[in-house]
């Protein structure tokens, strides 16, 4: 962490913070990369073109969409095809999309347009060069993109109300980068000018494709739709288990996410404000109320939440003037007060409170990256190690892993279709090629091996050779609080949506929407500036948490 | 096929999560694996070789630090990690037992910024420093990227029924 100005005695503690509970109740924020990526778009005046078109009157055909960042030019390329809906799926497995998209660095020639007309659809099963950067494929929101051309053709009204409940044309079912399946590795674009941060090219990647969704439902109903139309219409995503183990792999990156919002929190609980900030803050309250409001969902426990989310958020946030929050630790207090309520709640609390705070905050966002991994520490002994683990692991060696719950799930990557599932370890085959995402588990068993052994650490590794990773992360613990998930992933009661959720925040996801405990839908720069926003100087940086429009 | 002269372009990344599951299919411990796939992405010309140590099936070690480090029976992949933390932590003989010089332990030498060369049939670990490495997109041999999704599929599970429906993310059906 370059830029921990603040004592970490004004941070929360990562054993609150760090649960995966909370973590499953993380908001959006101003930190969120989708928000980065667009204020550097705004700064660098960003032009959006389309360069290439070729679209029957189906909408099947390709496109190329260019546009300049940080003084390189990348383009979309997108595809479109006709998809028998027996094809259409969220999951991983599927073998064909509506669309598919390669973020390609320059602007493709005519040969580089069917090289990657030939690929993109392919996707995993393509082959990909350095020139592409990131690699997507997407399904129409079928109900509501045929709505919209019905509505276009005939010169009907727009169905708003539909606008409003889905939120997208297109939903991408994965946006790969950093080297999979042969596109480019993150190290060839990581210290360019816009895409230093995390996931930049794959945000990138997600605005356009937004545009050209709009584009699209445009082209094939014939008609155009009103930019406060388009704002409202985000990018939707589908996630499942996928997404998970990367939390859990990449810890030092974890916690560089994490430090820097608790930091921003930190910074924004002890700063003192005028009448413009605390008005934003007033709008930006009633803007949640209402945002909580149009976010309906089928899952029946995950609704219950939002529900008394709305409550709590009422609770805490009606009668609220600028005098009072104005007042000499106010915002502090709301903090406080709010954690009397649902984690939910206080996520929420957070992620509001940071909101007008730009000037105080959005310089944490350049510390965000970090390609860094836990190393040994060899020159550790064996008693330094145990104080650490006695320091930092309570979470870990607390739990009794003898009890069968606490061992009922395993993570592994299945054999036919290689994606992640979870499978339950008693009663199912396959826990001998576990995936080692059992972090708490190995700490667990680290801290049961590590008494009675002296001496430095390494030669206690050559008798316990398995113990090396686990002996990493303890190390990492003492200097990088934030780098673990304080829960165990194999749990019987463990949820992978809520490592999800934590994820898709940082993203800038919004409008979750769990289909079961291991995946869910989302909405991506929904009220986002367009990219004809840009070109026409009309541009802020004013979306969190999108509500329809007036 | 000889090594560097392949025809299949991959990622540095891709190479490093190929030869890390590998690791992990021969039972190599996790964060050893991740040592190895870091030091093959930084000299992916060790690949061909790695293929042999992956062929290798991993035993105990035995270990004496009377006068430094000496391994019995070590597991290049995994036994190699303790012998440059010796090296960094002073230990002036540190010795493999057994195992030969060959482009793998050079790869792995590099990484941990060590020596590793032979002396009387056996390799011996020492300080050394090397310029920075960067690892890059390079070209593998497919057979060799054939073998090493072999020991990569070590660690994937046959799907059943109830895995396929249970235990995954996202519905079914996207119809909507």
């Amino acid at each position: 962490m370059k830029d921990a100005v603040i004592a970490e005695a004004g941070l929360r503690h990562s054993e609150e913070v760090m649960r995966l509970s909370r973590m499953g109740a993380m908001f959006p924020s101003r930190l969120s990369f989708l928000r980065s990526l667009t204020r550097r778009l705004i700064a660098d005046k960003s032009n959006v073109s389309r360069h290439h078109w070729d679209m029957d009157v189906e909408g099947f055909g390709t496109a190329v969409y260019s546009v300049d960042l940080g003084g390189h030019t990348y383009s979309l390329f997108a595809i479109t095809q006709p998809l028998d809906p027996d094809m259409r799926t969220d999951r991983v497995i599927a073998e064909a999309w509506d669309s598919a998209f390669v973020l390609y660095d320059g602007l493709p020639n005519a040969l580089e347009i069917a090289r990657l007309s030939k690929n993109a659809p392919l996707q995993e099963l393509g082959q990909f060069t350095q020139k592409d950067l990131c690699l997507s494929r997407a399904n129409k929101s079928v109900r509501l993109f045929d709505q919209i051309v019905t509505s276009l053709r005939n010169g009907a009204d727009l169905p708003m109300g539909m606008i409003q409940d889905i939120g997208y044309l297109m939903r991408t079912t994965a946006v790969y980068g950093n080297g999979k399946f042969g596109i480019a590795d993150r190290s060839e674009i990581d210290a360019r000018p816009g895409l230093q941060g995390p996931f930049m090219a794959e945000m990138l990647t997600v605005w356009l494709i937004r545009t050209f969704t709009h584009d699209l439902v445009e082209h094939v109903g014939g008609g155009k739709l009103p930019d406060h139309v388009k704002r409202q219409l985000g990018i939707g995503n589908s996630t499942g288990l996928g997404m998970a183990p990367f939390l859990v792999s990449h810890p030092l990156l974890l916690h560089s996410w994490m430090i820097c919002r608790e930091t921003a929190l930190a910074r924004v609980r002890v700063t003192e404000f005028g009448l413009d900030t605390a008005v934003q803050l007033i709008d930006l309250s009633r803007r949640a109320a209402q945002h909580l409001l149009e976010w309906n969902i089928a899952d029946p426990l995950h609704h219950a939440r939002i529900v008394k989310l709305r409550r709590e958020w009422a609770g805490l946030t009606c009668g609220l003037t600028a005098e009072l929050l104005m007042a000499e630790g106010a915002l502090d207090r709301l903090l406080l007060q709010s954690v009397a309520g649902s984690e939910d709640l206080q996520e929420l609390t957070v992620s509001w409170m940071i909101e007008p705070f730009g000037d105080l905050v959005d310089g944490l966002t350049e510390c965000m990256a970090n390609p860094h991994e836990p190393t040994l520490d060899a020159a550790m002994d064996c008693a330094e190690l145990g104080s650490a683990l006695a320091v930092h692991c309570g979470y870990a060696t607390a739990v009794d892993f003898t009890a069968p719950h606490a061992t009922e799930q395993f993570w592994y990557v299945s054999e036919s279709k290689l994606e992640p599932r979870i499978g339950k370890r008693h009663t199912e085959a396959g826990a001998d090629r576990e995936s080692p995402l059992d972090i708490t588990r190995q700490i667990h068993s680290l801290a049961q091996d590590l008494p009675g052994h002296t001496g430095p650490i390494w030669q206690f590794l050559a008798y316990f050779p398995q113990h090396r990773l686990a002996v990493q992360r303890v190390q990492a613990l003492a200097d990088n609080p934030y780098s673990e998930i304080r829960d165990n992933l194999v749990d019987a009661d463990m949820a992978p949506v809520d490592m999800l959720r934590c994820k898709l925040s940082f993203f800038g996801a919004s409008k979750f929407d769990p289909k079961s405990q291991l995946w869910t839908r989302i909405t991506l720069a929904q009220g986002a500036p367009l990219a004809s926003d840009l070109a026409a100087g009309k541009v802020w940086d004013d979306w969190w948490l999108p509500v329809s429009a007036p | 096929m000889a090594a560097g002269v392949g025809t299949l372009n991959v990622s540095s990344n891709q190479l490093k999560m190929a030869v890390l599951k590998a690791c992990r299919g021969i039972g190599v411990p996790v964060a050893q694996a991740q040592e190895v796939a870091a030091a093959i992405a930084a000299s992916p010309l060790a690949l061909n070789k790695l293929l042999a140590h992956l062929a290798k099936p991993i035993s105990s070690a035995s270990f004496d630090f009377s006068f430094g480090v000496d391994v019995q029976n070590a597991h290049l992949l995994r036994d190699f990690s303790v012998c440059a933390d010796a090296v960094s932590q002073g230990a002036v003989l540190v010795i493999l037992r057994g195992v030969a010089k060959c482009d793998v332990t050079q790869a792995l030498a590099q990484y941990h910024g060590v020596s590793a060369e032979m002396d009387n049939g056996d390799l011996h670990v020492a300080p050394h420093q090397y310029p920075a490495q960067k690892s890059g997109r390079c070209k593998v041999d497919p057979d060799d990227w054939r073998r090493l999704g072999v020991y990569a599929a070590l660690t994937y599970v046959p799907e059943t029924d109830a895995s396929r429906l249970a235990g995954a993310g996202a519905g079914l059906t996207d119809n909507d």
